[in-house]
């Protein structure tokens, strides 16, 4: 029993190795050797809802930033940029109320709240079962607004085919040093609220994005600002090439029916 | 704060290794956390103080490996143990580099209490 409050948990029970310690089994006890990651679960569950995404043609992506980065803001600007191109639903996540689902709707675009009550992230069990409150066959594009937080969000894979991270200037450009394990996995990082540069001194986005290439990642760097439409193009350009590459991976009927042909 | 949900995950899977061995009892877990798995291993340790609770491994012992962060250059060659935050190669400093350690997040072990088989 814990000395310090009386609680049943004994405290000081823990070891720490380094990188090559041994353990020695106990008298009495066996090892048995598991080598899986702690997030097996939702990996796997992660697993087949991008498999079910991409056989509907839905091209998924987590969108992680800190909160009022402008996650909810850049999705009402891209809505209208793509209105009449793709169709658009969101999953949005936050820790509590309804706002953000309703502001999407007010564009007349599908919106799916997930209100986690606490937890730091979403999880692919979360996204399975709002996904199965869309009609995945008139979709093109699910977004999912993860809960604002650079830290739990990048350790839990829900299902995307791609990442996209946004900093917005009236943070620090060198976010992506201080949060690396997100910004390394994003395959694209918007660097938001671009109309406001003129009037801040200490963010630049030449620094932002070499802190982003010093974690090894290539991913395009993205000016732009939700206030300024024409400053969308380049992020409405990565979406149709996600797009495209989506939808050859996919099996057509057509394809499908060519290697059925093939094989007999 | 999210470290509480993944000792529920690391239990469920100790539990399940556990049943899979017809064991009773967990005494150990050995769990590996590299700096660049989003994690902190001493928070982990102690969240798990409070999952254990009332479960098969109450009282089990928590062990921590810390794997250290290595990149491979992909220009010279060279394994380098970069900065979490910084990820070039300390050798030549080019960013055209491979993690070849530092993302494990990875229940390693589990130890179990012996069970005399033939009693069963």
């Amino acid at each position: 029993m814990c000395e310090a409050c009386g609680c049943a948990t004994s405290g000081a029970a823990v070891t720490i190795l380094g990188a090559a310690g041994t353990v020695h089994a106990r008298p009495g006890a066996k090892l048995v050797d598991v080598g899986q990651r702690l997030t097996s679960d939702n990996d796997a569950m992660a697993a087949h809802v991008r498999e079910h995404l991409i056989s509907h043609g839905v091209l998924a992506l987590n969108l992680m930033s800190s909160p009022g980065a402008g996650k909810t803001s850049l999705l009402e600007a891209t809505i209208d940029a793509l209105a009449g191109r793709l169709r658009v639903a969101v999953i949005e996540g936050d820790l509590e109320t309804d706002n953000d689902a309703r502001r999407i709707r007010a564009k007349g675009v599908e919106a799916i709240q997930i209100t986690t009550g606490g937890a730091c992230h979403l999880d692919a069990t979360m996204v399975h079962d709002a996904i199965h409150a869309l009609d995945l066959a008139s979709i093109d594009v699910l977004f999912i607004e993860n809960v604002g937080n650079l830290v739990c969000p990048a350790g839990f894979d829900l299902g995307q085919w791609a990442n996209v991270a946004l900093l917005s200037v009236t943070e620090g450009d060198d976010k992506p040093a201080k949060y690396p394990v997100l910004f390394r996995h994003a395959d694209a990082v918007l660097l938001t609220k671009t109309d406001l540069l003129g009037a801040i001194d200490d963010f630049s986005p030449e620094a932002a994005e070499r802190h982003v290439r010093n974690l090894a990642n290539p991913a395009p760097v993205l000016r732009l600002s939700a206030r300024r439409p024409a400053t969308l193009t380049p992020w409405i350009d990565w979406l149709e090439t996600h797009r495209e590459r989506l939808s050859q991976l996919r099996p057509t009927p057509r394809r499908q029916a060519a290697e059925l042909a093939t094989a007999s | 704060m999210h470290e509480v949900g993944l000792c529920r995950s690391l239990l469920r899977m100790a539990e399940r290794t556990a049943a899979e061995h017809g064991a009773c009892r967990i005494v150990g877990v050995t769990v590996r956390v590299g700096p660049l798995a989003g994690v902190d291993g001493a928070q982990l340790a102690r969240a798990f103080e409070v999952v254990r609770v009332g479960t098969i491994a109450e009282g089990a012992h928590f062990t921590l490996q810390t794997p250290p962060l290595v990149v491979r250059c992909a220009r010279c060659g060279a394994d380098s143990n970069a900065s979490p935050g910084d990820l070039r190669c300390l050798a030549c400093g080019s960013a055209n580099v491979r993690l070849t350690s530092g993302d494990q997040l990875d229940l390693l072990q589990v130890e179990l209490a012996e069970v005399e088989n033939e009693a069963a």
